[in-house]
């Protein structure tokens, strides 16, 4: 068995179908670790690679190549060169990258079955080319082991559309942007020329190695706000650390929603926790500001929060709880107290009643994945 | 407001650039285009403001030299978290020095790279 990318979830659904494979990054997402890591694998079982480079000189390929086993097994086609004016011996010459022809014909000259092809990338050649890429060029890349194309989409492949539905799988690579990127997570949209159902994977790209990993939602607000009633109430399994009724470590919970699975953590709500939040939001990709709605005097430190919350430009929510207790302050006046910096927005709830707050959650996730609200 | 550098031009643009503005600086070489990029980066980093500096045609230590010599120590800015460099110069050329605190980039093609690396600086910047 030979792996692919060295990331699980991808190997087990591609590794036994052999075409090319369409890595589809939105802009500003990263894409070329995995190409790396490909890279690697492929070398790691005795393969040979071919990378072609058009973004990068073919210096900084094999750069970012150092740490694999033998590097003699990789041969550069290099796109790149041409337009910086300076060549690298050591690389094969593109001398007209703008030329499909050309390309296509350098690819097809170093073909093999032994052989993994890696393009970095065809957006970069497709926006200097003057014509949209010949469909003959999917071919070419038939005739290799293994080919992973790399196309940044800057949403506007309109003239390239069609040639990138040729490819018979695709991997979306996508970011969850909040102001600024924050996580970023892939799905598997195309398998052997099928659709394919496949949850959101997140992702992190450390030191050029790709490393999935489950993302975390932080429930947090002002002490007795109902945070560990609505870890509790949103969760398949849950695990709490309380002294006198108060939570004095972190509420644990799982969940799992439309194939995603998510670690729910509940702060304690006391001030003198606050050191140990910060870290948490690093690895947030959303957060539940949950506050007592018949508390008047517990929105200030609730503001506080939320503007942390803000800052860190996560995504996140605010839940009005306790709407069910009789004093509990209508939903208007809750946002009549509180101001909700940007887009965050609030939702009544009452924690005790587990659909009220897993809607808070699917409200979230929605937002995260900036999927449309279904409505049944 | 953000100041362009320059009183003048600050009055003909109404008090400055808008927040979130974005200003595209145009003209044949040799007109001073660059010497208005710089005053506005020098006047911005001396008001308190985070200043993001991407070199597609020198490299991070030029613009470092071009500072001092402007009487802005850029490496103390750069150590306050006011001043930020990308550099996506040097790599292309085979320049391989790393300075802390500067992001490089491969190539000037390196578009998605570029994005990466203001990604990076504005995640620091904001938080």
């Amino acid at each position: 068995m030979s792996l692919l990318f060295g990331v699980a979830p991808l190997d087990e659904a591609l590794e036994a179908e052999g075409g090319p494979i369409l890595l589809r990054n939105e802009a500003g997402v990263e894409a070329v670790p995995f190409l790396v890591q490909a890279a690697a694998c492929a070398i790691k079982h005795g393969h040979k690679v071919a990378y072609l480079t058009s973004d990068r000189p073919p210096a900084r390929v094999r750069a970012m190549l150092a740490g694999a086993e033998d590097r003699a097994a990789v041969t550069i086609l290099d796109a790149h060169s041409a337009l910086s004016g300076i060549p690298d011996p050591d690389a094969v010459p593109i001398e007209d990258p703008t030329d499909w022809t050309e390309v296509q014909a350098v690819i097809e000259a170093h073909a093999d079955k032994d052989t993994v092809l890696l393009i970095d990338s065809l957006s970069g050649l497709a926006m200097r080319a003057h014509a949209e890429p010949p469909e003959a060029l999917l071919g070419a890349l038939g005739k290799y082991r293994r080919a992973v194309v790399l196309y940044t989409d800057w949403g506007d492949q309109n003239d390239v559309g069609p040639f990138l539905a040729g490819f018979p799988s695709v991997v979306q690579l996508s970011g969850i942007q909040h102001r600024i990127t924050t996580n970023q997570y892939f799905r598997l949209e195309r398998v052997a020329g099928r659709s394919h159902e496949s949850a959101p994977v997140l992702y992190r790209a450390d030191e050029g190695m790709v490393r999935v990993y489950v993302p975390k939602i932080v429930i947090t607000g002002p002490a007795d706000a109902g945070k560990t009633t609505f870890v509790h109430a949103v969760s398949t399994r849950a695990r709490s650390a309380e002294r006198g009724g108060s939570t004095v470590a972190m509420d644990r919970g799982t969940i799992e929603r439309e194939g995603l699975r998510v670690e729910i953590f509940g702060t304690p709500g006391q001030e003198r926790f606050d050191p140990i939040i910060t870290p948490i939001l690093s690895q947030a990709v959303g957060l539940i500001l949950v506050i007592d709605a018949t508390d008047r005097d517990s929105v200030a430190r609730a503001q506080d929060l939320l503007d942390r919350a803000w800052r860190s430009g996560l995504h996140a929510i605010v839940a009005a709880n306790k709407q069910d207790l009789p004093n509990a302050m209508a939903h208007d006046d809750v946002l009549d107290l509180l101001v909700l910096p940007g887009d965050i927005e609030s939702m009544p709830c009452q924690a005790t009643d587990p659909g009220s707050a897993t809607a808070v959650v699917d409200a979230l996730i929605r937002k995260i994945l900036a999927t449309p609200e279904v409505t049944p | 407001m953000i100041t362009a550098g320059v009183l003048a031009l600050d009055k003909l643009l109404g008090g400055g650039i808008q927040p979130r503005g974005r200003v595209l600086v145009y003209g044949p070489s040799f007109h001073g285009k660059e010497v208005l990029v710089r005053r506005s980066a020098k006047a911005n980093l001396e008001a308190g403001t985070p200043v993001v500096l991407l070199l597609t045609n020198s490299s991070a230590e030029d613009a470092i030299r071009h500072f001092d010599g402007m009487g802005v120590d850029a490496r103390a800015k750069m150590a306050d978290g006011l001043l930020w460099i990308v550099d996506v110069y040097s790599r292309s050329i085979g320049i391989e020095d790393e300075m802390p605190g500067v992001q490089y980039v491969d190539s000037a093609v390196d578009l998605n790279g570029i994005s990466l690396a203001l990604n990076k600086i504005q995640a620091k910047i904001i938080h």
